[in-house]
């Protein structure tokens, strides 16, 4: 009875991802009696604040830390970043320069735990490799749609492990099947297996419970960061649709992108490549509206899961990938099923040079994406 | 920082001065199909009685069968004849067949033909067919009510949609939606999804026993429309001027829409039907004895949208029918059901860009006609193109269209009304003045 009143409150409703929107403006806020922090962009989620230490769960290769500590929180501090990427150190602003620290203990490649001598006040802290705003070539992986495929996920990340040399993996959602805390616990597990760290948005799929779970350890599902020159930007489109406070959000972002090489990555395709399944969007016009800003702010790559399979195309003119090869029960008759794609970057395009296509017939600064089988 | 929501940027005073253009037009087109018909004014002297040109096939209410009714009601057909058939003929001859046309009759396929049931029989019948149990447990509505033969006619009818919901979904499920089985896999599914719940809706009306509901008629040869049409979505509220047009000649039907946005960001929209209807009556605008019908339609539109910077042009066939429910059983007399399905290609244009792309047209309905008035329905439509789109249906979001409910009345005369709301990503309601041609009555 309860889901037939959920549903019929989701039917009266226009914006029923509005919660949410807001909700995960509070990712990357933390406060104890004697310390502050905020997470720039919210691109981290604050997993432990407790007496000296700080505990992150990064969303992004590259964070800024803003920690404001009294007296008495002032002395050694540990500060432990999960989900980074192996190369990343902590360097703490000290007027106009940095003062770098290294990583202490070896608790796999993704976890930087680092100690460092704080007083109290307003400190800035940067984690992250040094080449992170350098622009260059480097490659990354994209997959999603795991679903009930979690127990065997390590399947995947070990081919992952084997391409050469992919800086991390970006994920279009559904990695859970239920958003049971146990799958998140799962992936957790799985994520070991994985030498680089994985940045994803959420799913249909995380919304079959409360989404702060998805939140709570993972980070905020619409939020955009910048690596070697090329712009990553996520959105929320887990009920088939962008709310507005988000879509808003997204308008900004991608315009400030628009001079460089620009990512988009959200679950669900605006428009279904084959129109009569509608995989997409609930509305067609939502769908073109979002469409027309893409185009608008000339990104360059649109990255969807959702549909498990893989299809390359182009939405309104922008290449388009749909990689929904995760494990999760894959289409049939298609001739692939597990699979994840590798994306080649060479942000050291001129913009001329950027918006003119490659052999490949994607953009100048998008050099290739291959397709790599798992099965 | 807050959702920017942009207002209505409709003015009152542009949207009365539009609402009133439209009214003036309608009555000068009025005035001008009164001059040009003089008999069909309504101060007529009484036309000639029903007793002595009674229709060869159809009783009227004054006249029922002796089966049915005769012993209990004794034939007032003499002091209280059924006029307007009877004018329409004598002096409408444009709009004769080569039958006289049925005089208005909502009982004339079920006159006391249902079962006699105490009261708490039907309203513990019809609250046990509306709830969950009778959602699932097919035909108990009218179980209760004491109508077996119904019973098992609309649990057939529940197992048929059934069976065509998983002939049409597993398919499409196990495949994940592959799309070499969409077609015809996903239509049977949406088609089969219509049928289940047509049948539940006459297990319900079945229970409550309505009689003599009402009797559908014939479209109209010509009708004209305006109205308003609000939508809100998530990202804005809209007020839209709609205008329509809409001509039938013989199987042949045209209709043309309009919808006219004028604010900083024009909205402007339009398209352009051909019908041609299979089976069924004519657009005589008539009383008939079964509004049952088959109609292929295509249809083109356009729809320039300032805000959100697009141009789309869509271009879709479709098959659409009607069946009248006596069919299935006497006791849903004046009541309907609907199916259609079809499919579409759109082009939306942006600025340096534009995009192709396929559309599934399903839709299914539920109604009954409104006595001397109209019809009323429920519905359900697979698109997701429309101004509503899809309804946020948590898990299925994405896969599911929209809802809604839609009220067609003759107000008085030649005027007619049109209300509909519909529920998807966006509410849609809609509210028009019709000006129609055809019979007055």
């Amino acid at each position: 009875m309860n889901r037939v009143l959920v549903l019929c409150l989701l039917a009266a409703c226009t914006r029923p991802s509005e919660d949410r929107a807001y909700r995960e403006l509070e990712v990357g806020v933390a406060k104890i009696a004697d310390a502050d922090v905020i997470v720039e962009g919210g691109l981290a989620v604050v997993r432990e604040l407790t007496d000296h230490k700080l505990e992150l769960w990064a969303n992004a290769p590259d964070i800024v830390v803003q920690l404001d500590l009294a007296d008495t929180a002032a002395g050694e501090w540990t500060v432990i970043v999960r989900n980074s990427l192996p190369d990343a150190v902590l360097r703490e602003k000290v007027g106009t320069g940095y003062t770098q620290t290294s990583r202490i203990g070896d608790d796999g490649p993704t976890v930087a735990t680092f100690q460092l001598q704080l007083s109290s006040g307003l400190h800035t802290l940067r984690i992250g490799p040094l080449d992170a705003e350098t622009p260059g070539e480097f490659q990354i992986v994209a997959m999603a749609d795991i679903q009930k495929a979690l127990p065997t996920v390590n399947e995947v990340f070990e081919e992952i492990n084997t391409v050469a040399e992919p800086r991390f993996v970006v994920g279009m959602g559904d990695i859970t099947e239920r958003s049971e805390d146990a799958e998140y616990e799962t992936f957790d597990r799985q994520l070991a297996y994985l030498r680089i760290p994985f940045y994803t948005t959420l799913g249909n799929h995380e919304l079959w419970d409360s989404p702060d779970k998805f939140f709570n350890r993972y980070g905020r599902a619409s939020f955009q960061f910048e690596f070697k020159g090329v712009m990553f930007t996520f959105a929320d489109s887990g009920d088939a649709a962008i709310d507005p406070f988000v879509n808003e959000q997204l308008v900004d972002w991608l315009r400030e992108a628009r001079s460089q090489t620009s990512v988009f990555l959200t679950h669900m395709p605006p428009i279904d490549p084959v129109g009569v399944r509608y995989g997409s969007f609930r509305s067609t016009r939502d769908g073109q509206r979002l469409l027309g800003e893409l185009v608008d702010a000339q990104v360059d790559l649109t990255l969807y899961g959702h549909i498990h399979t893989f299809v390359e195309y182009e939405n309104a003119g922008i290449p388009a990938f749909i990689s929904g090869g995760g494990g999760a029960q894959p289409m049939k008759g298609d001739g692939i099923d597990r699979h994840f794609l590798v994306v080649h970057f060479d942000a050291t395009q001129t913009d001329a040079a950027r918006l003119t296509p490659n052999v490949g017939g994607l953009p100048g600064g998008v050099r290739k994406v291959d397709l790599h089988r798992v099965d | 920082m807050r959702a920017r929501r942009v207002a209505p940027q409709v003015s009152i005073r542009s949207v009365v001065v539009r609402w009133f253009s439209c009214l003036a037009l309608v009555a000068m087109l009025a005035a001008d199909a009164r001059a040009d018909e003089p008999e069909a004014r309504a101060d007529e002297p009484a036309p000639t009685p029903a007793p002595e040109q009674p229709s060869p096939t159809t009783p009227t209410p004054e006249q029922p069968t002796p089966a049915t009714t005769a012993p209990k009601q004794p034939s007032p057909a003499p002091e209280q004849p059924s006029p307007a058939p009877m004018r329409l003929l004598d002096h409408e001859p444009r709009y004769q067949t080569s039958m006289p046309p049925p005089p208005y009759n909502p009982g004339l396929h079920c006159d006391q033909c249902r079962p006699r049931v105490k009261t708490w029989q039907r309203v513990f019948g019809t609250f046990v067919a509306a709830s969950p149990v009778g959602f699932f447990a097919r035909g108990i509505g009218s179980w209760y009510v004491e109508d077996n033969r119904t019973a098992k006619r609309l649990a057939k009818i529940a197992g048929i949609g059934l069976g065509m919901m998983v002939a049409g979904g597993v398919p499409t499920g196990v495949t994940g939606g592959n799309p070499y089985v969409l077609i015809p896999f996903v239509p049977i599914l949406v088609l089969g999804t219509g049928v289940w719940m047509q049948s539940w809706f006459s297990d319900i009306f079945n229970a409550a026993g309505v009689d003599k509901i009402g009797q559908p008629r014939a479209r109209v040869p010509w009708a004209l429309e305006g109205g308003l049409v609000w939508t809100r979505d998530a990202y804005r509220d809209r007020a839209l001027f709609r205008g329509a047009a809409r001509v039938a000649s013989g199987r042949l039907e045209l209709g043309a829409t309009a919808y006219i946005q004028d604010t900083e960001e024009t909205y402007l929209a339009g398209d352009l039907s051909i019908g041609v209807r299979l089976l069924g009556a004519e657009a005589s605008g008539h009383w008939l004895e079964d509004g049952s019908y088959l109609l292929l339609r295509g249809v083109a539109r356009m729809r320039d949208d300032a805000a959100d910077r697009v141009q789309v042009t869509t271009g879709e066939i479709e098959l659409a029918g009607r069946l009248d429910l006596y069919r299935i059983s006497k006791v849903l007399d004046g009541s309907f059901a609907e199916l259609s399905v079809g499919g579409g290609m759109e082009r939306a244009a942006f600025e340096t860009a534009s995009e192709k792309g396929g559309l599934l047209l399903g839709r299914f309905a539920y109604g009954v006609y409104l006595a001397r008035r109209g019809e009323a329905q429920v519905f359900y439509d697979h698109r997701r193109d429309s101004f509503a789109g899809g309804i946020a249906a948590y898990r299925a979001a994405g896969f599911v269209g929209s809802v809604g409910a839609m009220l067609d009345l003759r107000i008085s005369g030649r005027w007619g009304m049109h209300a509909e709301l519909e529920i998807g990503s966006a509410w849609v309601t809609s509210l028009g003045l019709r000006y129609q041609g055809g019979p007055r009555r």
